[in-house]
């Protein structure tokens, strides 16, 4: 004999509290006390009102440009559709919001910026609350011994992302972001890589030549300072290579991206 | 775990909101006793909010209150949810722990909200017996609030405080008692507040909240995003009389103001709790 308590009953009324919330079916009407001034269906309606209200707030305030960029009416039909098809199943309502980039894919295929817009503030909102590591100073580079340097590895910090993008969407969420005049959004004929990391407590990003987004490949990979000498002989004549990829190097230190060196 | 009496009280605290960090850090440091943090948004890897959390945490005594843990709901516990709460309290090291009487969805689901209880024998075995099971993993007794309320279920066997009161005691927790959310449901469901704050037993209970709600005319929402009422303010004179000068807080979820506005409503508090205590020594 079980010790728990039978939920069966329990579990029903929680399911059709729960569809009505979600999708206004009525059966759980005939289960609610009302009143003659507030009937049970107005009361039961508080609930499905807030539950839309709250949803949209969570996204809006999770991709705030999205928003800025569709105007509030927009966002909020498009707020609608995700809410009804993606609920929630997270504890914490910051990851709410997810799968918005398919949802927006499939909705606005001609305007493919919208999409990718949703991506990176998500990328960026991934750098802003990611994993802490300490930065390696620059003097850590400075106390390395020259035979030590061909088999060098460097860790990078894990906030550290890079994103093909085929839009301009960074360029948006720039300009939304400063208030400046907003470009037309543009697809690109070939993917721009950019990089996403977070400095201190601030998210940084910027666009990454071709170069460095090999040179970047490579080492987040595990490469060794040899190997990205190899990948920057690509681009450079090879007496200038050591100078480039020592330049890289620092660059990324001084931005606060290398947290171990070994 | 022994049926110790609530913790003595951290006096009078707010909510903290990130737009008040600098605040409480800077110039109006110590302003006051303690702060009650929102669970959810501090179960993040890494970044800005845990490095403030650390750093009031260094200068107030912190609550953690959760809204997920879903007691209520007929789905199993949540265990990944639990470990990240008993990772974030270990590092936090919170007075105490706090959630809701409540459901928030079914069927791998969050609806985000606060969901109203059938107050049942059913649903009151199932919610003990899990308060015991979230007390064991978290290594720590639960302090539970109850919620304002829309509907009531015509399943109930019992009233709400009836419902509370043999929650808290058969599963041994202790109870955050929301004065606003006490007269919400109480207009709302046509009780008179005074007989529920009286069905609460007094040991039970750890802490206060007080919020603003919005007055529909025939019913009221929990908003939170308005001032204390004078018809709460009035209740939590009683409550503070019965239940003694415990741990209070204001919590201001939306349309949040200056800190010197929650400052100011936050004396107001101290005011009335004294003046409850006066006359309660004097009776």
């Amino acid at each position: 004999m079980s010790a728990l308590p039978d939920t069966s009953a329990l579990a029903e009324l929680q399911r059709d509290f729960q569809r009505h919330v979600m999708h206004g079916l009525e059966r759980i009407v005939d289960a609610v006390d009302g009143s003659a001034e507030v009937p049970a269906t107005l009361r039961l309606s508080i609930y499905s009102e807030a539950y839309r209200l709250r949803l949209t707030d969570a996204l809006a305030s999770t991709l705030p440009r999205l928003q800025q960029l569709l105007g509030k009416e927009r966002f909020a039909d498009v707020a609608r559709e995700y809410i009804e098809l993606c609920p929630s199943s997270y504890p914490s309502i910051r990851w709410f919001g997810d799968r918005m980039p398919r949802l927006l894919q499939k909705s606005f295929p001609d305007q493919p910026w919208l999409a990718e817009l949703a991506t990176w503030e998500w990328a960026v909102a991934a750098a802003f609350d990611g994993a802490d590591a300490e930065p390696v100073g620059i003097e850590a580079l400075a106390a390395i011994a020259p035979e030590q340097w061909p088999t060098l590895t460097f860790r990078f910090h894990p906030t550290v992302q890079v994103l093909a993008m085929r839009t301009t969407a960074p360029v948006l969420f720039k300009a939304l972001s400063a208030d400046d005049p907003l470009p037309e959004g543009v697809a690109l004929d070939e993917a721009q890589p950019w990089l996403i990391w977070r400095e201190g407590l601030r998210p940084q990003y910027r666009s990454l030549a071709p170069d460095e987004a090999a040179a970047l490949d490579v080492m987040r990979n595990g490469g060794s300072f040899e190997m990205l000498c190899d990948v920057l002989c690509a681009w450079h004549e090879a007496d200038a290579v050591p100078a480039q990829a020592a330049g890289l190097l620092k660059r990324w230190v001084v931005e606060q991206m290398i947290v171990g060196v070994s | 775990m022994s049926k110790s009496s609530p913790h003595s009280g951290l006096g009078f605290g707010l909510g903290v909101r990130p737009t008040h960090y600098d605040a409480l850090l800077g110039e109006r440091r110590g302003s006051v006793g303690w702060l009650e943090a929102l669970t959810e948004n501090y179960l993040l890897p890494g970044g800005k909010p845990l490095h403030y959390l650390e750093r009031l945490r260094a200068e107030y005594p912190i609550v953690l209150h959760g809204v997920s843990l879903s007691i209520g709901s007929t789905d199993p516990l949540n265990e990944t949810y639990l470990r990240e709460v008993k990772a974030l309290a270990d590092r936090v090291e919170p007075a105490w722990v706090s959630d809701h009487l409540c459901w928030t969805g079914v069927d791998g689901v969050n609806l985000h909200d606060l969901m109203p209880m059938p107050f049942t024998q059913t649903a009151l075995n199932h919610v003990v017996s899990r308060i015991a099971a979230v007390q064991e993993r978290l290594g720590r007794r639960l302090v539970l609030e109850n919620v304002s309320s829309y509907v009531s279920f015509n399943s109930s066997e019992m009233t709400e405080w009836e419902f509370l009161r043999e929650v808290a005691e058969r599963a041994d927790c202790h109870l955050l008692l929301d004065v606003n959310n006490v007269y919400v449901s109480s207009v709302n469901h046509g009780f008179d507040p005074l007989t529920y704050l009286h069905g609460i037993p007094v040991e039970r209970v750890q802490q206060f909240h007080l919020a603003g709600h919005r007055n529909m005319g025939d019913y009221l929402i929990d908003t939170h995003d308005e001032p204390v009422c004078e018809a709460v303010w009035q209740l939590f004179h009683a409550a503070v009389e019965r239940f003694g000068p415990l741990s209070t807080m204001i919590e201001r979820d939306d349309n949040i103001p200056e800190l010197e506005v929650l400052l100011a409503e936050l004396d107001r508090a101290r005011a009335i709790a004294s003046s409850a205590q006066r006359s309660k020594s004097a009776a």
